[in-house]
This record gives structure tokens, C-alpha cells and sequence, in this order.
């Protein structure tokens, strides 16, 4: 049966099998992904009755002379470099616990995942009521080590750290699961024959745990990237629908969102979500290029 | 045994579908008659205020018999705005919906709406008179009709009759009176007044007292003008006095009003139902309109409309109409507002005997009523919902960045008329 010869019928009936998922795919992914790209040369445009009158750059000349634009790349990359390597550093530390210390490990599993499964919205509220500077929790913890109290949510300068400390709160269960399904692959005989050759727990970890964990590291790190440049709903629920005080915490998707829904610029939407789509592309590429040399499949 | 296990499947499969679609369908389309007309209404509604739009709506539906109206709550007013704009682009628009104020201009605009001034024709110049003028005036864009005035609010002063009884203060008439009690409230870290996120409400409202209007329905722009910077720093001078505060990330004043943080507190009258639920029994409190600036008053009104989208064929119109005309009855407008603690639409409303022994009970609703005579609306313009963008943040800025008012408020002219000759 598998030695056999793709014919036109065999053929057929592959794609009949793939065409529920094939045509789900096309059309709320390919076809979105081409149209918003050719919606963002739209310059002259009736959004109701789809007509296009004009075509151009204009979308894009724009957004690159637009300092809000600027201000927005400039908060995603803050925003990204900010979560991306605490949370993978943290969830990996964590997960090296939990698979070392069997003790309530499954409590603790189901306390850092609890995070990933609940709604962003009630995630966000909570936190506001944490961060809140006159009755939040935060603040009453920290005053304890004689730290005034901060206005997270209204200070510009504040916003964005409470922005990156929550966000890394919620992503930790999913990567501590992924590093701990990682953790658990790794033949224990590697550890086994280094302990033998007279290797410590940290030469073991530094040259066995983590050079044979790299490709787990390494999806972590990429999935993280992209779900960071991608970041809104947090944004959204906690500054209360605004991109924070002064714009501190407008990021590429959030001012892709005010274009399109409340100043009805659909061009200039699309286009800075092709910019995005770009930079996103650029980041992961970069990282795939990093990852030839340095994460081992074994 | 196969066909047994096989007719139980179908059984089961059957009921399951039998009760999933009578969850799915509407409590309004439990009338069978399927001769009417049925008019499909989305609102931007939730929770207990749906419940009462469906209590009028019901009502409504059993007082004739050509038309049904089948309303649907969307969410809220941003999800609600949300699924109009992927109708719109679907073609599947309903025949009528809720808009806030803001979006009124965009919807126009870009034409999704048809304006509605054959509606008004058909009403008699009493029953138009009868409307507040304010609420009229918001309807239009510029000489034309869009929207009909729904669930209405106006800028009221909530005031702590504790703080004031301690202070011995009395309710302050003018802004200057205003100031002057945060002098004597700020020793003991009490705010004077209290706001929103934002005071550009009370900012607006200060300039309509001083003859100004910031942004024209014909593309005037006063934003930057002395008298529009003078109304902003005097609320600024208070937040750096620390005589006044900004809920911030809160977004409404309502919690720290009631947990006695300011005398007084100027908010939207929708904010009522908050107020009541979240003050402690132990809080004496009222409402008062809000002071008058340079010897005027200005209070805004805002809140939402009914608009008529495009797409409706000639029967569903008359449908619309039917039922919008029927929302601004005194008897309607007076239940809605009792239900919702929204103003009523007309004069013959809030004069009505109900409603006048409702505000008897709640006396707090008084203030609102008694700003609407001379209550008045921003008018409209394309591309509001970027100018509104804008604005929101040039007062943030001011707040949180310490950015003069003169600064902030010469970008925001700047970028209102880009956007108004853009339009």
C-alpha cells in the first residue's frame, strides 16, 4: 500500500481528506493574509462598498513619517526584549524545579499553568486592582521595604514594566509545561555517563541539560517573540482601552487597532500590519539563522 | 442491538439539537405571527440594561401588529462597533443599531447610515419641539437628521454631604468656588474635585460657557484658543495644587467618591446606578449641576442614539421609524429613564406625573433633569472618531506628562484641522 504509485484518483481523494482543513485555512488565513496586504496600497477606498479608487504608497509613506508609528515600533521591541528573556529564563528555572523536586509538583504545575488558561480580561482586572497606587497589593508589599508607593498604571514611566510583569505572569505555565515536556525527553543515560566522568550538577547542566534542551529553548523563544510583537489584549484591558499614560504602552498592534476601528484608516491598518508581519518575519529569521549553530537536535 | 444503539444515538443527537436551538433563539421571537415585519435591532447593551431594552421592546411588540422588533445585545459599545463594521463589510447589517456620539460622524461619513429626516418630517412640530434641544441638535450632522436620541446622559456634580457638613462648605456654584474649597479640603488630603480619566468633557463644557467651540460642524477650530487654554489650566492648576485628581487607570471617579477621597466629583449621569451601588449606606451624599464658568453654564450631554443602517427595504424603514417614534413618547422615554436612570428625551417626559414622583424618590436625578434645558452637544464632524483619539491624547498628556495646556492643545488644533480639511 505505501510502495504504491500517486495516481490521479489516489491524489483526489488526498485532497478530499484535506479539504475541510485546506478550505478552513485558505479562506480565514491565506486569503485574509493577501487581502490585508493588498488593502494596504488602498489610498482612496469605500470600506462598504468595497471599491477601490485609488492605489499607492501613501499608506506607507505615512506611517514612516508618523511619530506615533515610531512610538509604537519602539514600545513593541522594548516590550519584547523586556518579556521574551525573563520569561524563558524564569519558566526554564522553574521547570528545572519542578522536574528535580517531585514534591507538590503537580500543584505547582497547575498554579503556573492556571495563568494560560484564564481570560485575559479577568487576568487584567486583577492586576489593575494589584497595581492600583493607593489600595493595590503590589504597592502594600513593597512598602514593607520602605518603597514609596508607584502610580503603575498612570506613570509613563511605570506603565510598561507593570505591562511586562504581568504579561510574563501569564506566560509562564505554557513554557514551563513546554520545557518540562523537553526535561522529560532527554535520555537520563547522558546525565548518567557525565556524573560517571566526575562532571558536577552545574557542569552537567551547562554541558548536557541545555545544549540537548535547545530545541525546546529554542521554540519557547520564537513563539515568545512572536506572541510579544503581537501583544494588545493586555494593553487594552489594563489601561482601560487606552495605549497607557502618554502612549507609554502603544505597541504596533494597538495602533494598528486605533487606525482601523476608531479612525477608520483601513489602509494605513493594513499597512502597519504588513510592517509587522515584516519585523516579525526579520526577528524569526534572525533567530532560525542563531539556532543552526547553536540548538542541537539530538 | 444495533439499530437500538443507533435510534438511541438519533434520539439524543435530536434533543440536543431541539434544545440548543431553543437556547439560541431570541426571547422577542416567541411570536409566531410571521405576517410582520420584523425589524432587527443590535445594541450595545449588557446585563440588567438589555433585560430593560427588551422590557420596551416587548412592549413595543404587543402594541401593534405590523411590525417586530428583535433586538439583540452585540456587547459592548466597542464590540458592538466592532461587528457594525464587519456587517457593513458583509452586507449584513441589521435594520437598526445603537451608536455612541462619537461614532455617529464616522457611520455617516462612511456610509453606513441613511439619514433619517423622513422620520422627522412625519412627526409633528410639537412632538419635535418637545425633544431637548440638546438631544436634537447631537442627531444631526449638519442640517440633516442621522440618529434619534436613545439612552441619554449629561455631566452632573456628585457631592459629599459628609465632607461638606465637616468643612462647612456649601455646594460651589461657579468653578472659582469650586477652587476655592480644594484650599480649605487639601490639608487633610482631600481632593476638591474629582474626575474621570479625563476632564476634556469639563474642558468643553468651559468653553461653551466662554462662546467657544472647539472644533465647528463646518471645520472651525477654536481648540487652541486663550479662553479654550484658560478653561484647561484652571483644572490643571488644581491637579498640580493637588486640590484635584484624575481616576486614571480606574477610568471613572465613582470608587474614590465613595470612599470619600473628594467633596465633590464631576461625572455622567449614567454614572448614577454605579454610585448607589457601590456607596456605603453610612454616605451621605447628592448631586448638583455642574458650576458655571465666566457666569454660564455648560454641560454636555452624550450617550447614545438609534440610527437606521443602510440596506432596509421600504417596509423595514417604516418599521423603524414606527419604532423610533415611539421611543420619544413621553409614556416610553419616562419608562426607559425610570428602568435605566438615563435623562428623559423630552420636556412632556420629565414633566410627566410618573416621572415626577419617581424624582421624588430619588432625588439624586434631579441635578441631571435640571441641566438640560440648557445642556448642549459637540457637533459632529467627519473623522470625529480620530479627532476623539487625538484628544483623549492631549489630556492624558497634560495629566501624566506634564505637558502645558497651550502645547497639548496647539497639537490637538493642528491635528484637528488636518483631519477636518482631510474630511
Amino acid at each position: 500500500m505505501i510502495k504504491q504509485h500517486p495516481t490521479i484518483k489516489s491524489t483526489l481523494i488526498a485532497f478530499a481528506y484535506l479539504a475541510p482543513m485546506l478550505i478552513i485555512t485558505l479562506v480565514f488565513n491565506i486569503y485574509p493574509i493577501f487581502k490585508s496586504f493588498a488593502m494596504s496600497f488602498y489610498t482612496k477606498y469605500d470600506f462598504f462598498t468595497d471599491k477601490v479608487s485609488a492605489l499607492g504608497w501613501a499608506n506607507y509613506k505615512f506611517i514612516f513619517s508618523d511619530p506615533d508609528f515610531y512610538l509604537s515600533v519602539r514600545n513593541t521591541l522594548i516590550f519584547v526584549l523586556g518579556v521574551v528573556p525573563f520569561s524563558v529564563l524564569l519558566s526554564l528555572i522553574i521547570a528545572l524545579l519542578l522536574h528535580r523536586v517531585r514534591f507538590l509538583a503537580g500543584l505547582f504545575k497547575t498554579a503556573y499553568f492556571l495563568p494560560f488558561v484564564t481570560s485575559t480580561v479577568a487576568i487584567s482586572l486583577v492586576w489593575q486592582w494589584i497595581y492600583n497606587d493607593q489600595y493595590g497589593l503590589l504597592n502594600a508589599f513593597l512598602s514593607h521595604f520602605g518603597v514609596h508607593p508607584i502610580d503603575w498604571l498612570n506613570d509613563p514611566h511605570w506603565a510598561m514594566p507593570a505591562l511586562i510583569i504581568m504579561t510574563i505572569w501569564k506566560g509562564l505555565g505554557f513554557n514551563i509545561i513546554l520545557f518540562l515536556v523537553g526535561l522529560s525527553n532527554i535520555d537520563k543515560r547522558y546525565d548518567q555517563v557525565a556524573q560517571i566522568d566526575g562532571a558536577n550538577a552545574w557542569q552537567r547542566f551547562i554541558h548536557v541539560t541545555l545544549p540537548l534542551l535547545s530545541p525546546m529553548t529554542f521554540l519557547v523563544s520564537v513563539t515568545s517573540v512572536i506572541s510579544g510583537f503581537k501583544v494588545f489584549d493586555e494593553i487594552f484591558v489594563l489601561f482601560g482601552g487606552s495605549p497607557g499614560p502618554g502612549k507609554s504602552t502603544l505597541t504596533i498592534v494597538f495602533y494598528l487597532y486605533q487606525k482601523f476601528y476608531s479612525e477608520w484608516k483601513y489602509g494605513i491598518a493594513a499597512a502597519s500590519g504588513v510592517v509587522l508581519f515584516l519585523l516579525i518575519l526579520v526577528v524569526t529569521i534572525i533567530q532560525f539563522w542563531y539556532s543552526r549553530k547553536h540548538v542541537h537536535y539530538a | 442491538m444495533k439499530t437500538h444503539k443507533g435510534l438511541m444515538l438519533l434520539a439524543t443527537l435530536a434533543a440536543a439539537a431541539g434544545i440548543t436551538l431553543t437556547a439560541l433563539r431570541p426571547a422577542h421571537a416567541a411570536d409566531t405571527s410571521t405576517n410582520r415585519t420584523k425589524i432587527t435591532f443590535w445594541s450595545g447593551l449588557t446585563g440588567p440594561y438589555q433585560k430593560n431594552l427588551n422590557t420596551i421592546v416587548n412592549d413595543y411588540n404587543q402594541s401593534q401588529t405590523k411590525y417586530q422588533v428583535v433586538a439583540t445585545s452585540q456587547g459592548d459599545y466597542t464590540q458592538m462597533n466592532q461587528k457594525v463594521m464587519a456587517a457593513a463589510k458583509s452586507h449584513s447589517l441589521p435594520v437598526l443599531g445603537m451608536t455612541t456620539y462619537t461614532n455617529l460622524p464616522d457611520y455617516q461619513h462612511h456610509g453606513f447610515i441613511d439619514n433619517l429626516n423622513p422620520m422627522y418630517k412625519g412627526m409633528s412640530s410639537k412632538a419635535k419641539n418637545d425633544i431637548y434641544p440638546a438631544f436634537l441638535s447631537g442627531s444631526k450632522i449638519g442640517n440633516t437628521y442621522y440618529s434619534t436620541p436613545f439612552s441619554k446622559s449629561t455631566r452632573i456634580m456628585y457631592v459629599n454631604k459628609d465632607i461638606l457638613k465637616k468643612y462647612h462648605l456649601s455646594i460651589p456654584k461657579t468653578w472659582d468656588q469650586l477652587k476655592q474649597d480644594g484650599a480649605k479640603l487639601k490639608k487633610d488630603g482631600i481632593y476638591a474635585y474629582g474626575f474621570d480619566k479625563s476632564f476634556d468633557m469639563e474642558w468643553e463644557g468651559m468653553a461653551h460657557a466662554a462662546g467657544v467651540t472647539p472644533v465647528s460642524s463646518t471645520g472651525k477650530v477654536q481648540v487652541a484658543n486663550k479662553k479654550s487654554v484658560a478653561a484647561a489650566n484652571l483644572v490643571l492648576d488644581m491637579v498640580k495644587d493637588g486640590t484635584a485628581k484624575s481616576a486614571g487607570s480606574d477610568n471613572y471617579w465613582t470608587k474614590n467618591f465613595v470612599n470619600g477621597k473628594s467633596a465633590f466629583y464631576i461625572g455622567s449621569s449614567a454614572g448614577l446606578t454605579q454610585t448607589k451601588l457601590q456607596a456605603p449606606k453610612t454616605l451621605n451624599w447628592t448631586t448638583a449641576p455642574v458650576p458655571s464658568y465666566e457666569g454660564k453654564s455648560g454641560t454636555e450631554v452624550a450617550g447614545n442614539d438609534l440610527v437606521l443602517f443602510k440596506g432596509a427595504n421600504t417596509k423595514q424603514k417604516r418599521g423603524a421609524y414606527d419604532f423610533m417614534k415611539y421611543l420619544l413618547k413621553a409614556k416610553t422615554a419616562t419608562k426607559w429613564a425610570k428602568l435605566t436612570g438615563y435623562v428623559p428625551l423630552s420636556k412632556s417626559a420629565t414633566n410627566s406625573a410618573d416621572y415626577q414622583s419617581f424624582l421624588k424618590q430619588h432625588p439624586e436625578n434631579n441635578a441631571a433633569v435640571d441641566s438640560l434645558p440648557k445642556a448642549f452637544a459637540q457637533p459632529a464632524f467627519a473623522g470625529f472618531g480620530e479627532y476623539y483619539n487625538d484628544k483623549g491624547d492631549a489630556f492624558n498628556s497634560m495629566l501624566t506628562k506634564n505637558t502645558s495646556a497651550k502645547d497639548a492643545l496647539t497639537k490637538l488644533a493642528k491635528q484637528a484641522k488636518q483631519i477636518t480639511s482631510a474630511n
